[in-house]
């Protein structure tokens, strides 16, 4: 069977930290100024229940790419979908996650546009922001997985040390009786909770793209693994400091409840005014997720395609990106709509057909057995 | 090639020196620094909404004026009327050289008809609004907010600051509860909990003005009138300057004003928070029933757990409290381990007293202030969700226990009543 090398695609390898470091920021970036709205919508004082439970199904998507990958060395999920699958079908999956991560790609870009214009650059027309953003993300691009996680290592300080910054302030602020009853859920709901996009560690799949360039692949799972229980359990800790500040009641009334948290942390009145960290958060994990993903989108397409090169297809698909992210939602509350809910869809890409190639190549190494022991 | 990206790189570096903050880019001398919002209602009009802004000057304005003597008023008031509060924002727009900026707003007033028609507009005002901070201080004022800032004597050099003073100052008085504006709203979203904030009014500066030394000494710190013959009209005399007072709760039921509590009223209900930390209190003398001795509190703490007896609802409030004598009218000799177990006795009647007054206050009312309903709901969430859509009627009728245990600690430095020895 005729493979596509992937040194002519990517030439550089990370390590499995690096990578690690791509799914946090993924996980975080978005997730912490959109769960908080939508879990306890749902769950009231018991949305980070929701997360956590979220982190397991994380867990489980990242188990079974990882055991693909395993399997597959040196090859992508675009590639061994070809493998197991045959040429055209295998094609046709593989361009299917292709979407699947441009359709990401156009959804954060209109949720960074929608939070700048709203919150606090009200007269900038939406196009700023994401033109400037897919602009950035697609230069980066050029040079590579690399340059990505390496530049990624500098922006996870960032975003993590202002969270754990605002978090530490938001102390004087706290009223733990807000996070009471505690446990009064019913677990179908909760389940149904964890299973939103956002809450359920989706980004895990990304790990099917980038394991062969891991510089030790056979790591991926620790690494995933720690970075998924370590971005959920953060967003965990954030949404538990969100619920005991405001409470499950008013947090429903304010449209980003981060935003509204730390405009409230007031030290002795001189520590205050803390929202340009939560900029920081916002746009420097926002550029480093959509980079990410378009990174795996593009390598996707040369890949399906054959190409020797992933440059021709970069700005083609950062076009059909930012086109995309403004057609895709009418306002902000078809967008809001569209993060708070699962879909049939999200189950079959982020579980379904991971869990039937993993079948599949189960079947095929049995069958290959059976055939070996037959040959002798 | 590397040449052209230099150059290119070097181009986007400047450009974006001049785009920063691209189309709502604004120069800080663009901006009108808006310090306090009053927020007044007219019923009746078409455009009921009266907002006065306390804009604070520019420094070389402000301090070109009051440099010297101080006489420079450093806040300056711009209002407009609307049917809605941004409609009002923008009229007074027209009057400034400026544009309005209210990230800086930290005090939020709401005037009295403003808060019998409802806070539901304001409340979507200050939070749709990206600018307005919900840290900013919500208070009620008695009468119109706009009178509030007007006020002219004060210690401060603005208004606002000298609002923002008395809010902390609160603290160590334990006779109202300033809240900033998210707290008040959590309490106006939560089931079982009704919400307040402290009451502003105006008020004289002295206690009492003796009618004799009218003419002498006027009140405020005035200079002395120079002719006598002011003072002989008696009874008028001149008006004495007004100065703000921040005492006392206005209590809030689905989002209306329900009515106001008093110092003492609002003190009693403090307790039921634990949150009299600094306070004085005043109790009989146990021996001479008409004297008194005054207690300071250092500490109070309180916990509040509902229980259920034969299907009947009722609270059981637990408070315990430490404090120290700082003050007695007789010399009635106090320094004795029995005579403490009496103060502390005569100090628990006292507040439980106190309690219950605010609480037979609050059930008057029908505010759940303590969030009683809140707290039942976190124990007993099944009885709760019974109760919820009636809990202010049910809350009138509700049945609460009070025990309040206090422990005076320390009694000052005096050891014994000076007196002549052997008296």
């Amino acid at each position: 069977m005729k493979k596509a090398k992937i040194g002519s695609l990517e030439k550089g390898k990370i390590s499995p930290r690096q990578g690690g470091e791509l799914l946090v920021i993924s996980l975080l970036a978005t997730s912490i100024l959109l769960v908080p709205a939508v879990a306890v919508e749902q769950q009231g004082q018991n949305a980070w229940l929701a997360v956590l439970l979220g982190t397991i199904w994380g867990l489980v998507t990242l188990s079974i790419v990882c055991w693909l990958g395993n399997k597959h060395p040196e090859e992508t999920i675009f590639q061994y979908t070809e493998t197991l699958l045959g040429k055209w079908l295998g094609k046709v999956v593989g361009l299917l996650y292709v979407w699947s991560f441009l359709r990401v790609v156009a959804i954060v870009i209109r949720e960074f546009g929608d939070f700048m214009t709203t919150s606090f650059m009200p007269n900038t027309p939406l196009s700023v922001f994401s033109l400037s953003l897919i602009f950035l993300a697609a230069w980066t691009v050029f040079a590579g997985l690399e340059v990505l996680a390496r530049m990624n290592e500098f922006i996870i300080l960032l975003v993590i040390g202002s969270l754990y910054f605002i978090l530490l302030l938001s102390l004087g602020n706290w009223e733990l009786g807000y996070l009471q009853p505690l446990f009064r859920v019913e677990f179908l709901s909760l389940l149904k909770t964890s299973l939103i996009p956002e809450v359920w560690a989706v980004d895990t799949i990304t790990f099917a793209v980038i394991i062969p360039f891991l510089t030790r692949p056979q790591r991926a799972l620790a690494a995933g693994a720690a970075a998924a229980v370590f971005a959920n359990g953060l967003l965990a800790i954030g949404l538990i400091s969100l619920l005991a500040t405001f409470g499950p009641y008013f947090l429903l009334v304010t449209r980003f409840p981060i935003l509204m948290f730390v405009r409230s942390i007031s030290v002795a009145q001189i520590l205050s005014r803390f929202e340009v960290l939560i900029m920081v958060v916002w746009v420097a994990g926002v550029f480093a997720k959509t980079t990410f993903y378009l990174y795996c989108a593009c390598l996707g397409l040369a890949q399906i395609t054959g190409l020797k090169e992933i440059r021709p297809v970069v700005l083609a698909l950062g076009t059909i990106a930012v086109v995309w992210s403004f057609s895709l939602f009418e306002n902000i509350t078809e967008l809001e709509a569209s993060v708070s809910t699962t879909s049939p869809r999200v189950l079959l890409m982020y579980f379904g057909i991971p869990l039937f190639l993993l079948v599949l190549t189960w079947l095929k190494e049995k069958l290959h057995k059976r055939q070996l022991g037959r040959m002798q | 090639m590397k040449k052209q990206l230099t150059i290119l790189c070097l181009l986007l570096f400047c450009l974006s020196l001049f785009t920063a903050g691209c189309w709502d880019q604004i120069e800080v001398e663009e901006l009108a620094l808006v310090r306090a919002i009053a927020i007044d209602y007219q019923p009746g009009r078409r455009s009921p909404y009266l907002v006065t802004f306390a804009i604070s000057l520019p420094s070389d304005v402000a301090g070109g004026e009051g440099g010297g003597g101080g006489g420079g008023e450093p806040t300056q008031l711009f209002s407009g009327v609307g049917a809605s509060m941004d409609l009002a924002l923008h009229q007074a727009s027209l009057n400034l050289s400026r544009q309005l900026f209210l990230s800086h707003a930290s005090v939020i007033l709401i005037g009295e008809e403003m808060a019998k028609h409802g806070l539901a507009h304001v409340f979507d005002f200050i939070i749709r609004n990206p600018q307005v901070r919900l840290n900013a201080y919500l208070l009620y004022t008695n009468g119109f907010a706009q009178q509030m800032l007007t006020t002219t004597e004060r210690l401060e050099i603005g208004i606002t600051e000298e609002i923002i003073g008395m809010i902390e100052q609160a603290r160590f008085i334990s006779e109202t509860e300033p809240l900033p504006a998210y707290k008040f709203l959590q309490k106006v979203v939560t089931p079982g909990q009704a919400a307040y904030t402290a009451l502003l009014q105006k008020g004289s500066p002295l206690e009492e003005i003796i009618p004799g030394l009218q003419g002498e000494q006027k009140p405020g710190g005035q200079e002395e009138s120079s002719g006598g013959s002011d003072s002989s009209e008696g009874g008028g005399g001149e008006k004495a300057k007004e100065v703000l007072t921040l005492a006392g709760l206005a209590a809030f039921r689905n989002q209306k004003l329900a009515g106001l509590m008093n110092a003492q009223e609002t003190r009693g209900f403090l307790w039921f928070l634990g949150k009299t930390s600094r306070t004085y209190l005043a109790i009989s003398d146990p021996q001479k029933p008409k004297e008194i001795i005054t207690l300071h509190v250092s500490r109070a703490e309180t916990k509040i757990k509902p229980q259920i007896k034969n299907g009947q609802l009722s609270f059981s409030v637990e408070v315990v409290t430490e404090g120290d004598i700082r003050s007695q009218t007789s010399t009635t000799k106090i320094n004795t381990p029995e005579m403490m177990k009496k103060v502390n006795s005569a100090n628990a009647a006292v507040i439980k007293q106190e309690m219950e007054k605010a609480l037979h206050r609050m059930q008057q009312l029908q505010t759940d202030l303590v969030g009683f309903g809140s707290i039942l709901n976190r124990h007993e969430p099944k009885l709760f969700s019974r109760l919820q859509d009636n809990w202010p009627e049910e809350f009138s009728k509700l049945k609460v226990e009070i025990v309040v245990t206090s422990d005076v600690r320390r009694a000052g430095m005096q050891a014994n009543p000076a007196l002549p020895r052997g008296e």
